[in-house]
């Protein structure tokens, strides 16, 4: 079966005082039709690169983004793939905070925009009614200003920008992180019922491990800009094997929270230390090796994972 | 806890120092409004014609400001001359915010070499004290009412470049800004229908803010000598002619226009302050 | 040393059962409101115990903790049987508080780079809070600020001590201002969405930080979280709030595992760590009530499907719940 979307050593390097910053480094997974897949990592992994580059609103340095198996729209640069046939079949759903929504549009305008068409005549308004009413958002809002409504009001008006032009693959960047969990609750809700109602294919970027193991089958974790594990949701967050995805399962809080932290912060190396495990500095089972030689993304079981002790790992769980 | 963060959410509105718009400033601009459009046609004597039989006289019924040393009504020439100040400051306000609003919108959206040549472009005209700047512009381009608008909007231009530069600037990577990139909408499109609605209150209370300082900068340039000339009407040259008086006991040739133009500029002054409050989209 | 040995050979006094902070009929309201923002609220923290104070946003969970510390603003009015520290009364000099702020009670609050002063190194930061409460003065005092940094879990503290603000990332930040907050050696920290904005592994980091020290210095704790999740994990009880309204409070185990209350049992159903599929996730109906009307007596009324006319006219009486909660429903899930 060919994916919907298969990424290949995706890499995007911005220049910095002193240097380059990997913010993504050689960054593969693979979708398929109707499936979703989880962009796990923290401030700083690149997770949002990721969404940008994959949405095609900035272009990488290396590698591929293969959709339907046909063609590679890695190689349009995002100025032009505005005009993109294949524009149509990817949209983003933004974190809904302060400037998600235009303050200048009505919601109408705001959903409208989905179309390239702020104007709204009478054709555009039906199909703008038609997904409010999808997405639960009363038609006496439409009227109404972005900051006349609350923050899960904005959330489904952003969704709704987003699937008003029908789009297969919905990749969504931290769609509830500035919400409450009462409101995110519901928002995730309808993420998924529109999931299964449209067959969409998801994703779902977001610093919430459990928030990926409810909407995501397969999950893929970012650390400094290089995956350190990709699998099945089911199997990583639940055995993970690499030990930054284990930090981050003891770190989530839950009734099984585990007690295995990382030593010090997130931070980002510019320069010559590209040889060596990212995680090095601040991991517990790191030794000579780790600190010489990058590990690859190899198999271990279901999933990839790179660490050289994997096996290690998951043993001392 | 340190002073600072205890300090943080008892944070205390301090009192305003400045003057309140108000209503009284939207009355007032309605006034200079009226003045500007029905001021000729309603003026009790012809604002240029002479007559040396009532010269150099004080304010009486007849004369509400006095007459000039040639006896002309100088109630008449001051509010006559409100269209051609207000023509003047109006016309240069939107030069400079048409011009500076194009390049600062340009330089904020596209960045790189753009933003650098508008920038240094910007910076050069900001290095001149800017009335001096103005001096040397209206002296090079003749005596003319083109001139004076020039030069008071070129110095003008970037308050609106720097502005609408950094505005911009800010809000291309907001969410809604990459959302219309998402369907295809170009830049152009982008900038002018889904960006510049968001800065045009800004832009508009700066504008009217600036309406004021531009009649201020059109009669210190006629004050000089420079622009317009003799024996039109127009503030500058009537606090200009007054002021030869002055110390010779007529006063209100100088106090009067002198009196319309500080009302003038406190007038648009209050109003920008006033549209500020009413344009905050947040309000609606 | 022979004073501290004899200090530590006689036998410990009985331990205090008082409660430390002890808040009774507290209302709060704002100028133009009908109906007070926070509506008879009444809870204790013990000695060492930590209490989370949760509710969605516009709960009043921060207003009250911003009352407790003194810092609220002048606009609010403040109404309160009691607020009691340690014995000493709070209602009714708001300016006692003042004396405690910042030596007996500390606070932390979410976007600490905020709240650390931008042109100050932040070890002179500590240094300067150190000094407040402890006679020491130049080498001695950057040495105590390093160690309070230390303490906090900062690696490298002796260059950390060097560094500005904006040169260190938001966990580290949050950790200096904890540093702060502990250095008066207070008995009651306010931690008031300390971890909002910071990344899981950080805020794991954070709380484990917190609740070790107030093990160790046998510190109360008043945590302010939307997430009864964090609070299941952190707390010892919960003081669930809806609307200004206390509607449950209990042993953060008893809350989150058998909530007695309608609003609580959403909370937790919206809590996704709980959940097993998607499905399992719940949203709270209706709309937050708006406080600039009027409301139903129990506030959480019109969101309730078990509730029925008297929840309307009669606001619900704080009953026991075995074996040391209450709840405030007329109608309680059992």
């Amino acid at each position: 079966m060919t994916p919907l979307l298969e990424v290949v050593g995706l890499s995007r390097r911005f220049p910095v005082r002193g240097g380059e910053l990997h913010a993504l480094d050689d960054v593969g997974f693979r979708l398929h039709a109707g499936g979703s897949i989880g962009i796990i990592g923290e401030s700083g992994s690149g997770k949002s690169t990721l969404a940008t580059i994959l949405a095609r609103l900035d272009d990488p340095q290396e590698g591929g983004i293969v959709l339907d198996g046909a063609r590679d729209i890695a190689g349009v640069p995002a100025r032009a793939f505005g005009r993109d046939p294949a524009r149509r079949a990817i949209q983003l759903v933004f974190q809904t905070a302060g400037d998600a929504l235009n303050p200048a549009f009505t919601v109408a305008q705001n959903i409208a925009i989905g179309l390239g068409l702020p104007k709204i005549n009478a054709g555009v308004l039906e199909r703008v009614k038609k997904v409010a009413t999808e997405v639960d958002l009363g038609h006496d809002l439409l009227e109404r200003r972005p900051h006349q409504l609350s923050g899960g009001q904005q959330a489904r008006v952003g969704i709704a920008r987003a699937l008003i032009s029908e789009p297969r693959l919905l990749i969504l960047d931290e769609p509830t992180a500035a919400l409450d969990v009462s409101v995110q609750a519901t928002i995730l809700r309808l993420i998924d019922r529109l999931r299964r109602e449209r067959g969409l294919t998801l994703a779902f970027v977001s610093h919430d491990l459990e928030v990926v193991r409810l909407m995501c089958d397969s999950v893929l974790v970012l650390y400094l800009g290089r995956v350190v594990e990709i699998g099945p949701v089911s199997e990583i967050l639940t055995a993970p094997k690499h030990p930054y995805t284990r930090a981050l399962v003891d770190a989530s809080p839950g009734e099984g929270r585990g007690s295995f932290r990382l030593a010090g912060d997130t931070a980002s190396p510019i320069g010559s230390v590209r040889d060596q495990c990212l995680l090095s500095a601040r991991c517990p089972f790191a030794d000579d090796r780790c600190r010489s030689e990058r590990p690859a993304l190899r198999g271990v079981d279901v999933r990839l994972a790179a660490c050289h002790h994997a096996e290690t790992i998951a043993a001392s769980r | 806890m340190t002073a600072d963060a205890t300090d943080a959410p008892a944070r205390r509105r301090l009192p305003r120092l400045r003057v309140r718009g108000g209503a009284w400033s939207v009355w007032l601009v309605g006034l200079f409004l009226f003045l500007a459009v029905f001021g000729p046609m309603i003026v009790p004597y012809d604002p240029v014609a002479t007559n040396t039989r009532v010269s150099l006289q004080p304010p009486s019924w007849a004369h509400l400001f006095g007459t000039d040393d040639v006896g002309r009504d100088v109630f008449s020439r001051v509010i006559a001359a409100t269209r051609l100040d207000l023509m003047i400051a109006l016309g240069a306000v939107l030069l400079s915010l048409g011009i500076g609003t194009a390049l600062g919108a340009a330089a904020g959206w596209a960045g790189g070499w753009t933003d650098r040549i508008v920038s240094r472009t910007i910076d050069t005209i900001m290095g001149f004290p800017l009335f001096v700047l103005a001096v040397g512009i209206a002296a090079g381009l003749g005596n003319s009412v083109w001139s004076v608008v020039i030069a008071t909007s070129v110095v003008n231009l970037p308050l609106y470049a720097r502005t609408t530069r950094s505005e911009v600037n800010r809000r291309r990577s907001a969410g809604y800004v990459q959302a219309a990139r998402l369907s295809g909408i170009g830049s152009f499109t982008i900038v002018a229908r889904h960006i510049l609605p968001n800065v045009a209150p800004i832009l508009a209370v700066q504008a009217s803010l600036n309406i004021g300082w531009a009649i201020l900068n059109a009669a210190g340039l006629s004050f000089l000598g420079l622009g317009i000339r003799p024996p039109t009407p127009e503030w500058g040259i009537l606090v200009a002619d007054g002021a030869d008086f002055l110390f010779s006991g007529e006063w209100w040739m100088f106090v009067f226009p002198g009196a319309m133009l500080v009302l003038a500029v406190l007038a648009f002054g209050g109003f920008g302050d006033w549209l500020r409050d009413r344009l905050d989209p947040k309000r609606a | 040393m022979n004073a501290l040995t004899a200090v530590l050979d006689q036998p410990s006094p009985p331990p205090d059962t008082s409660p430390l902070l002890a808040v009774s009929g507290l209302s709060i309201s704002f100028g133009g409101r009908i109906v007070p923002t926070v509506q008879d609220v009444s809870f204790a923290i013990a000695r060492g115990e930590t209490l989370a104070l949760v509710g969605e946003s516009g709960s009043g969970k921060s207003i009250i903790a911003h009352t407790v510390a003194g810092i609220l603003a002048d606009a609010a009015r403040v109404n309160a049987t009691s607020i009691s520290f340690d014995g000493i009364e709070l209602a009714v000099d708001r300016r006692a508080v003042e004396a405690l702020r910042g030596r007996r009670i500390g606070m932390v609050f979410q976007n600490a780079r905020a709240a650390l002063s931008p042109t100050l190194a932040v070890g002179t930061q500590i240094g300067d809070v150190i000094a407040r409460h402890r006679k020491l003065r130049g080498r001695a005092l950057r040495e105590a600020a390093v160690e309070a940094l230390a303490a906090v879990r900062i690696p490298d503290p002796e260059r950390r001590a060097k560094a500005y603000p904006h040169e260190l990332s938001g966990g580290m930040c949050q950790r200096v201002m904890l540093a702060l907050a502990m250095a008066g050696e207070p008995d009651l920290l306010i931690a008031d969405e300390p971890t909002t904005g910071l990344d899981n592994t950080t805020q794991a980091a954070i709380l484990d930080l917190l609740a070790a020290e107030a093990k160790r210095r046998l510190m109360s704790t008043l945590f302010i979280t939307h997430d009864l999740g964090l609070a299941r994990d952190y707390a010892d009880r919960v003081a669930v709030l809806h609307a200004g309204q206390l509607v449950e409070e209990g042993s953060a185990l008893t809350v989150f595992d058998a909530p007695r209350h309608p609003y609580s049992a959403r909370l937790v159903r919206a809590v996704p760590a709980r959940a097993a599929t998607v499905a399992d996730l719940g949203g709270i109906p209706g709309k937050f009530p708006d406080l600039s009307g009027t409301v139903p007596a129990c506030r959480f009324a019109d969101r309730c499907e078990r509730a029925v006319e008297r929840c309307r006219t009669e606001v619900p009486r704080l009953d026991p719940v075995p074996p040391d909660g209450r709840v405030a429903c007329w109608r309680p899930l059992v």
